[in-house]
């Protein structure tokens, strides 16, 4: 009888009812408490704006729209599984086309025509190109992250490697992997924390794990995706499934789990185009992020080895922050706590219960708000001693680098990686 | 849109000196001009109260200037309590979020009204302490918006419902003046009940700006049992079996087929396939008196053929289960477009003829019917699904109302049980309420709003 009743031919969810229940999880309605800034709110706008084009086109209703972190919570938190932050997404692509918030990359719109190679990146002549040495590429969505308008604000800026990592790597391949595995670097660990990407390869040595790392890898393109560039999120998403696929991996490894969450993604790109539909999806079922493949390949012995003063009388305050793109959607992970049982010498506080606050470019266009929630994110935070704070996801990191800064706090912001090795 | 503001630009200019800020945008004003009923009016301006001053200005302006004031919480209501169906000024109470102080002596707590009611357990739950009332919506729903509908929750069979643990009330009243009612203590015999007239009076008669609520020591033990059966009456007829036998549950929530299939498929132990209703049960008190009654009900409801009983194994466990059960509500939209709830409640004996009425009502006339509930408190929330821009079916199911209020009144029941009457209900509270005491109720209306600029157009259908 039941089944009967999941299964009837019509279904009428996936529309919003108002309920109210995305008013719980929305960390910008937390702040700002105003319904324009929570999902039904926006759905409601939404709808009306498809009947008034006039406000469809306005100042006003591009602002609110980009009032969102596309953290996935309200969607997840749905009852009437409504895609909410989809359909924001959706509305950011309209606005896309007739408001060129877009900072730069025009370059960028030439990567499907053009064959990709490595000397494609080194073109010079963009000013962010300027700003950032020269060493991150154009196609990078960081740009995005670090425009020169959003520095004044702004008091963390991470410092480029001066090679990128995937330059650096040099591939030992085994004879016969049993297992084919493919690194997905993420811009976050390429360029800015390449301690990151170190701290994984070598933790793969212990297990003689030597993985490919492609040099032509891409960003992944959620920046883009998240302003509505449908463009370039797909030129992006082509050229890393072109040159992923044919490297046939078993395990496609991640570091950041925006980029993670984003592989999730790139089929929803290819709605029109069956076969990058069909490829992308294989690439996502072989997505794994580093920290689970640990897990999972790792003892408690293995863990042990890698760090020298393992036991002992708790000397280190680490705070463990559950990324949003951890908490909800495809890529929802647990707390990898199994990693960090065997070191007594430090004191883990998970948290994954509040976001905190970056959302990528949403930091960028909306910096007040961005640490607004970052300060009730920190309410749990003001009275421990905290040493470290690790995040297996660049945004975070790079949240937690600029509030650190903010609270004149001395902690290490850094990617789980790294403290276990 | 609607330009024929009740509200000019010196009235808005002397809100803005009051509040602040006042949203008069188009944006700002869809986006609240909805509540949980999904229906839609839209308001003139908006404003942020952020203490007892600045509301009591807004409705001393409102007296003087004379347009409509609809106070609101979290705007999740299920009657359009919130809904400024007059147009006027929405006066959102979120901002006045602050719990004053949580008394452990004399359990009490002082807050404002737009205490998230979900952060205030959890507050309260860190202190040891316990409060009670836990509508559904409870994770976004506001302290104030609960007081002001009275609502109530799964547990009234044991605990009751918000009146139940409201003691004192500040509010203020059209014309700006701040009244203060009630006590903080157990006992208070002093005047009128003006406390327990605000409770429920659906913004109607003031602006509730503090609250003294009552709180209890929390349970040191709660167990949690999912029961399955293969018919309806039967699952309705444990119910007050469990009561006759003197075991008091927190909580019996009755669910039948068609709510069990909006609950998630990850629901904790699996729906048997010949699950036709269920019953969630839940015992609180000393660990030791719980594991014994937990026992007794185990032991009668496996007598009266209860296909399968599972006890939760632990709080997450028993936490799944209840957002399992929160989630149905707005889940029933995948049978139909609109939904059409009502809170009935019968006396808890007669359940089984209800349930038996309503399959009754589903048979003859093919609509889509949904029950679910407060079980243990005789509340059930009828709920008939369909589309309504089907005039067949919009018809089928006005009728069916209408049968299904008669029924419940001559069972002796009531038509609200926690939703509170609001626009939805209006119509038919003439089935309840008779002339005599409906003019007793418009005249007490009239001493706190004379010229009727609180809320207008709830409760009492438009002549």
């Amino acid at each position: 009888m039941t089944k009967e009743l999941t299964i009837l031919s019509k279904n009428y969810s996936g529309t919003c009812i108002r309920c109210g229940a995305c008013m719980s999880v929305c960390p910008v309605y937390q702040v700002s408490l105003e319904e324009t800034d929570v999902a039904r709110g926006k759905m409601a706008l939404i709808e009306w704006s498809q009947s008034h084009p006039e406000f469809s086109q306005s100042s006003r209703f591009r602002q609110l729209i980009s009032r969102c972190l596309l953290c996935g919570a309200c969607a997840q938190s749905c009852p009437n599984q409504v895609a909410t932050h989809a359909c924001i997404q959706q509305m950011r692509q309209g606005l896309s086309k007739s408001h060129k918030e877009k900072i730069m990359l025009s370059s960028l719109k030439t990567l499907s025509k053009k064959s990709s190679s490595s000397q494609f990146f080194r073109t010079s002549g963009s000013i962010f190109q300027r700003l950032m040495s020269k060493k991150l590429p154009e196609t990078s969505g960081m740009h995005l992250r670090f425009p020169i308008a959003s520095i004044s604000h702004r008091q963390f800026l991470p410092k480029i490697s001066v090679k990128s990592f995937t330059e650096a790597y040099s591939i030992q391949h085994q004879e016969q992997p049993s297992k084919r595995i493919v690194y997905f670097t993420g811009c976050g660990a390429n360029y800015f924390f390449v301690e990151t990407a170190a701290a994984l390869v070598k933790l793969l040595e212990r297990k003689n794990i030597h993985p490919f790392v492609p040099k032509d890898q891409v960003c992944c393109g959620l920046p883009f995706f998240a302003s509505g560039d449908q463009t370039n999120a797909i030129a992006l998403a082509r050229q890393n499934i072109d040159i992923i696929d044919q490297l046939s991996p078993d395990i496609v490894l991640t570091t950041c789990a925006s980029c993670g969450a984003h592989i999730h993604q790139w089929a929803d790109l290819f709605k029109d185009d069956p076969e990058y539909h069909c490829r992308a999806q294989k690439i996502a079922r072989c997505q794994k992020d580093a920290m689970m493949f640990l897990l999972e390949s790792f003892d408690r012995n293995d863990l042990i080895a890698l760090k020298k003063s393992c036991e002992g009388p708790p000397k280190e305050n680490v705070w463990y922050h559950h990324p949003c793109h951890q908490r909800f959607g495809k890529t929802q992970l647990p707390l990898p706590k199994k990693l960090f049982t065997p070191f007594s010498h430090a004191n883990i506080h998970y948290s994954d219960s509040q976001c905190c606050g970056n959302g990528g470019k949403f930091q960028l266009s909306h910096f007040d708000l961005s640490m607004k929630i970052f300060d009730q994110r920190m309410e749990a935070f003001s009275n421990q001693k905290i040493t470290h704070v690790l995040t297996p996801c660049t945004g975070c990191q790079l949240q937690f680098a600029e509030g650190m800064l903010r609270y004149d706090m001395d902690v290490t912001v850094e990617h789980p990686l790294c403290w276990l090795f | 849109m609607n330009q024929h503001s009740s509200l000019n630009r010196t009235i808005i200019q002397k809100l803005k000196t009051i509040t602040g800020k006042v949203l008069v945008s188009d944006a700002d004003r869809i986006s609240y001009a909805y509540d949980a009923t999904n229906l839609h009016y839209l308001p003139d301006a908006i404003v942020f109260p952020e203490n007892q001053e600045q509301v009591s200005n807004i409705l001393s302006l409102a007296q003087e200037a004379e347009f409509p004031v609809v106070p609101r919480g979290a705007g999740s209501g299920l009657t359009g309590g919130s809904l400024p169906v007059k147009g006027g000024l929405l006066v959102v109470l979120t901002r006045m979020n602050r719990i004053i102080s949580i008394d452990m002596d004399n359990l009490v707590a002082d807050v404002e009204p737009g205490v998230v009611t979900g952060i205030f357990h959890k507050r309260v739950q860190s202190m040891g302490l316990f409060y009670p009332p836990d509508p559904s919506s409870s994770a976004y729903s506001t302290l104030g918006g609960n007081v002001a509908e009275c609502a109530g929750g799964p547990s009234a069979v044991k605990y009751g419902v918000t009146r139940d643990y409201v003691l004192g009330l500040t509010f203020v009243i059209p014309g700006g003046d701040i009244v203060q009612t009630g006590v903080r203590t157990a006992k208070g015999v002093v005047g009128y009940d003006l406390t327990r007239l605000l409770t429920g009076s659906e913004g109607t008669l003031g602006i509730i700006t503090q609250m003294t609520l009552r709180l209890l020591p929390h349970p040191k033990c709660v167990q949690t049992l999912v029961v399955f059966y293969a018919s309806m009456h039967k699952a309705a007829e444990n119910v007050s079996k469990i009561i006759r036998k003197g075991l008091i549950p927190k909580t019996i929530e009755y669910l039948d087929h068609a709510a069990m299939a909006c609950m998630p498929l990850d629901f904790p132990g699996g729906i048997p396939d010949e699950a036709k209703s269920m019953l969630i049960i839940e015992m609180d008190g000393a660990p030791g008196q719980v594991h014994t009654d937990i026992q007794d009900v185990i032991a009668l409801v496996t007598e009266s053929q209860a296909i399968s009983v599972t006890k939760a194994e632990n709080s997450l466990q028993a936490q799944s289960i209840w957002q399992a059960r929160k989630a149905i509500s707005p889940a029933l939209y995948r049978y139909a477009p609109d939904k059409i709830n009502e809170d009935i409640v019968v006396p808890r004996s007669l359940i089984p003829d209800f349930v038996d009425k309503v399959d009754e009502l589903r048979h003859a006339t093919g609509l889509t019917m949904v029950t679910f509930g407060h079980a243990g408190d005789g509340n059930i929330h009828f709920t008939v699904m369909l589309d309504k821009n089907d005039p067949v079916a919009k018809k089928k199911a006005d009728t069916v109302i209408e049968s299904i209020f008669d029924y419940t009144l001559a069972l002796g029941g009531t038509l609200s049980g926690e939703h509170g009457i609001g626009i939805t209900k209006s119509g038919y509270l003439y089935k309840e309420l008779n002339p005599g005491e409906q003019y007793l109720m418009k005249q007490i209306k009239k001493a706190f709003d004379p010229k009727g600029i609180l809320n207008p157009g709830k409760i009492f259908p438009e002549p």
